[in-house]
């Protein structure tokens, strides 16, 4: 006879979900279901949704859909089949991963994160839901061979914006508070010993077991952002806070000497070096502090999911906020500490519903009659700000823009080395800044420059407008951000040969010195001695300059970032 | 001769047995009334003191005194009961065979009982920034073993129908005050000072209730007290060499200075003016330093559709009960009436004018400026601003007992949130 399925391996029916994470679900079905039910359950192709029950026959894919969205539900890609009656993978996020760009992403100048993501969404039938702009990302690049997830978390890092996964195939995209608002006392989940149950806008949960961790192991006073320059010199920001949540003192009762993070960032430039020490430092000079805990609650997930911000009361662990907002909660005034959920691990109990989408959406088969259920214990993480828990880390350095995001949420700080001397690859175009050149109406002005281990190739070219002409010795000013490599100065001389066209005649100059670390200085050659000497321009050498004249430079010189 | 447990005043036990740290007693209940159903109603009550035990949410031990024999007295946690009803002829439920086991706590009679608060400075309009909160009190007799933080006060001034008891309070400020205060004290009086429940039985007599499955009988029969003051849905009394109590009702006024409706707490009415059915508490917590009743319903709703809500909350310690109304647009109240005593106003609430035979003013006091004056059958104090539909309008109604009208308003804004727990010594 069939029964209820034991399964062998003592699995659970559950559902873990992680804040920006793939998380994963499990789902065992009994052995009397039929096998033109187990049939239709195919890998990737297929995906599993868990939400409330429907009667899902004769409904559209898209409302389907729409009502798994709006009571809070989930879905997951069919991933693996353990034994033909267990069904595993992970979030929708999983289409994401491991696809490439294949060609770079360069967004010059000021980008918004809404264009970032149409830049990178849709993939595999997952687009864009609703977006939120973060900060504006300015010249960013995602490299070639990137993951389409990987880029996405780094966009996110750097435009101080959050994304959340949605059943419906979508993925909404948002400022922290925008995606996960902050709790009020007209609408909140508070979690408490007492008893599950509502009251005014508050919805209680029951915690069972209640642990608050507190960690200071990896608790730092300062950050040292390091953006190397050679192998011999090094260039770091620094950022220092003392650390809260600890009593800073070292075993004599003084101000210990300073504990250092030190944050590996070789692709930027001095200021952007700064503002991550001090982005990073606040997360990481305090203690990491979790709270985990067990609740007995139906149907959790249409009321959290994570990355919201719930109450949390219980003063025997030391959670509340004694300068918190006052909540009325069962007939007491009570300070609640508020907590984001990082992850949530629930179950599937026998009042949610199962569907197997496959595909398009053009089969919808009802897997809830055939789902083994589990007691509703469900397992909490939630964390005061701090390191973020389960923080998939950006892989191989190659998104330029991964770096310690800004999110206020706090993250673990990334250290990542790519070479192992200079500066590494970054290039651009940029409008020259010329020195003794009147402009006139209309001029010409471009240039362009790479830099590769160190070393810049420069291209700048300028033409007179209608009525300019040069009054002294021409200079060049590198392009900003970058500077003559210290070691190099005063003992190299950059020389390049420069087309000058004064007067309408074309004549050759050189850049034959740096008239300072971030400025080039052109000459015109004189060939009037035995020897070519260089000599400087003016409005009449090497000719009388008019509209139209040009000066156009290429050059290699070595560099860093300024 | 009794056995004391918790609240169950209980025959004596027929046997006691001891397995490592746990007691069993067992024993038969029945009730020397002189009719039958006082008898059964006392008995009845006595099982649902001894079954409130088990599983308790709000109390971690209960107290055991046994006259014929103090070795086993003390506290016990971990309580497990049965209830084993016998019919004895009678044609009435009124005999049982009760067992309670319970884990003996260590230090035997005499542990250390620690309560833990955070008390905060409720957000008010009546320019209170500071005050004192009471967090919970005991019988001064056994306050010889007193420890506590450096946040916490204490006081002695305070004597009610058990007694002196020693109360400790909490100061907090623009952020909350958080500290703990630990008694040693003798189980006979470890209730005395605190609060309790009490409901009357069918036998007219009160019972003090345990755990919070209160029965539907409890409708319109039930009041709360600590010693010092009780409320009940239509009733207020202090106790001063006595009891004394006035008359109260709950309502509000929507706008100008119409009628108030009043009701008893937790009444419904189906039109203004027309109070109807008194509704059923629920019991959202019950411990000796705090106990809070719901009703489901607010002052000046007459349809369901408002949401309303009526939380009574009750403190040791404390010389005034807190009523918090939400659900509907109104300027909440309570009315208080018995004897001449005009009510004058003060910001915040009002008091009465002259002081009563015992020399004692009963109060009225909101967090936020109420308008007094008076109404058909009394006195009342409102709102002077209709609470807004999704805010708790949060009114205190007691005595000036040891103090002023600004000790009283300051106890309803100054509120410690406690938690009581036996521990090491």
């Amino acid at each position: 006879m069939h029964g209820e399925r034991h399964d062998p391996r003592g699995g659970t029916v559950t559902v873990t979900q992680v804040l920006m994470g793939p998380g994963n679900y499990t789902v065992s079905l009994k052995a009397d279901t039929p096998q033109s039910i187990l049939d239709q359950i195919v890998l990737v192709g297929s995906s599993v949704a868990i939400g409330q029950k429907m009667d899902i026959a004769g409904m559209a894919d898209a409302d389907i859909l729409a009502a798994l969205k709006a009571a809070g539900g989930y879905r997951g890609v069919v991933l693996a089949r353990p034994d033909p009656f267990t069904i595993e993978g992970q979030d929708l996020s999983w289409w994401l991963v491991d696809v490439l760009t294949d060609t770079a992403i360069v967004n010059a100048g000021s980008t918004t994160t809404t264009a970032w993501v149409d830049d990178l969404l849709p993939v595999n039938g997952i687009a864009k839901g609703t977006v939120t702009n973060g900060t504006a990302i300015v010249d960013g690049i995602v490299k070639p061979m990137t993951s389409i997830y990987d880029a996405l978390q780094a966009v996110c890092d750097e435009s101080a914006v959050e994304y959340q996964v949605r059943p419906d195939g979508t993925i909404d995209v948002g400022p922290s508070t925008t995606l996960f608002p902050a709790p009020s006392s007209t609408s909140a989940t508070i979690i408490t010993r007492d008893p599950s149950g509502d009251e005014g806008g508050l919805s209680g949960v029951e915690a069972v077991d209640l642990n608050r961790s507190r960690d200071a192991t990896n608790v730092y006073s300062r950050a040292v952002v390091v953006h190397s320059k050679t192998a011999k010199k090094v260039k770091f920001a620094t950022s220092s806070q003392t650390p809260t949540g600890v009593t800073w003192k070292d075993d004599d009762g003084a101000t210990p000497a300073a504990k250092s993070l030190a944050v590996l960032a070789p692709n930027v430039k001095a200021t952007r070096a700064a503002q991550i020490a001090s982005q990073v430092i606040p997360r990481m000079a305090q203690d990491q502090r979790e709270v985990t805990l067990s609740s007995r609650t139906h149907n959790v997930t249409a009321e959290v999911t994570p990355g919201e911000r719930v109450l949390v009361h219980d003063v025997q662990s030391g959670l509340y906020d004694s300068a918190g907002t006052q909540y009325v909660w069962r007939g007491e005034v009570i300070t609640p500490i508020t907590l984001r959920v990082h992850a949530l691990t629930w179950p599937i109990t026998g009042d949610l519903g199962v569907f197997l989408r496959v595909s398009d959406g053009g089969t919808w088969v009802d897997l809830t009659p055939y789902v083994v259920t589990e007691d509703p214990t469900v397992s909490w993480v939630v964390s005061v700000a701090g390191r973020k828990v389960n923080r998939s880390p950006i892989s191989n350095g190659m998104v330029t823009i991964a770096l310690p995001g800004s999110s206020s949420e706090g993250r673990a700080a990334l250290g990542r080395m790519t070479s192992d001397t200079d500066t590494s690859d970054d290039f651009g175009t940029w409008t020259p800044t010329w020195g003794n050149i009147t402009a006139g109406t209309g001029p010409t002005n471009e240039g362009s420059w790479s830099v590769a281990n160190g070393e810049m190739r420069l291209m700048a070219r300028y033409v007179i407008g209608t009525g300019g002409s040069v009054s002294g010795a021409i200079t060049l000013d590198l392009p900003s951000g970058w500077r003559l490599r210290e070691e190099a100065a005063g003992s190299i001389d950059p020389y390049g040969l420069v087309r000058l066209v004064a007067g309408g005649t074309s004549y050759m100059g050189i850049v034959d010195h740096f008239a300072s670390t971030t400025q080039l200085r052109i000459r015109t050659i004189n060939v009037s001695g035995t020897y070519p000497t260089t000599v400087a321009t003016s409005g009449t050498i090497p000719g009388t300059w008019t509209t139209g004249d040009a000066v156009t430079v290429s050059i290699t010189i070595p560099v860093e970032p300024a | 001769m009794t056995l004391t447990f918790g609240r169950a005043v209980l025959p004596d036990p027929s046997s006691v047995s001891s397995s490592g740290a746990f007691v069993t007693f067992s024993g038969m209940a029945y009730s020397s009334a002189s009719t039958a159903a006082n008898r059964a109603a006392e008995v009845q009550m006595l099982e649902a003191q001894v079954l409130g035990m088990v599983g308790n949410p709000d109390e971690d031990a209960f107290r055991v005194v046994w006259s014929a024999e103090s070795k086993w007295d003390g506290f016990y946690t971990e309580i497990d009961a049965s209830w084993d009803w016998v019919n004895d002829g009678s044609g009435r439920v009124s005999v049982a065979n009760w067992s309670i086991t319970g884990r003996r706590v260590t230090d035997y009679a005499s542990p250390r009982i620690e309560t833990t608060g955070v008390a905060v400075v409720q957000t008010n309009g009546v320019s209170i920034t500071s005050g004192t909160a009471y967090m919970t009190a005991f019988s001064s007799a056994d306050s010889a073993e007193l420890q506590k933080t450096s946040t916490v006060s204490v006081t002695r001034a305070r004597s009610g129908e058990d007694g002196t008891v020693v109360a400790g309070t909490l100061a907090p400020t623009s952020s909350a005050a958080v500290g703990s205060f630990s008694v040693s004290i003798d189980p006979a009086n470890y209730y005395a000072g605190g609060c309790a429940l009490e409901i009357k039985g069918d036998d007219d007599v009160w019972y003090e209730f345990v755990g919070r499955d209160i029965p539907a009988s409890a409708t319109n029969a039930w009041r709360l007290s600590n010693g010092i003051i009780r409320i009940g849905p239509s009733t207020l009394e202090v106790y001063d060499g006595g009891w004394q109590s006035i008359a109260l009702k709950v309502g509000g006024r929507s706008t100008g200075a119409g009628n108030i409706y009043p009701t008893n707490i937790g009444q419904v009415q189906t039109s203004l003016g027309t109070p109807t059915e008194n509704l059923c508490p629920s019991v959202l917590r019950n411990d000796r330093s705090c106990v809070v009743l719901k009703f489901n319903t607010a002052p000046g709703q007459t349809s369901t559709s408002y949401n309303g809500q009526t939380l009574l909350t009750l403190r040791a310690g404390q010389t005034l009960a807190t009523l918090a109304f939400t659900g509907i647009l109104n300027k909440y109240g309570v009315m208080l009436a018995g004897g001449t005593d005009p009510i004058s106003a003060f910001t915040g609430g009002g008091i009465a004018t002259s002081a009563d035979a015992a020399g004692n003013k009963w109060v009225i006091c909101a967090t936020q400026p109420m308008d007094a004056g008076s109404y058909t059958d009394g006195y009342v104090a409102y709102l002077s601003t209709a609470a807004a539909v999704t805010a708790w309008g949060i009114l205190g109604v007691g005595w000036d007992l040891f103090g002023t009208s600004s000790s009283v308003l300051e106890q309803l804004v100054c509120t410690a949130n406690v938690t009581t727990r036996v521990v090491a010594r």
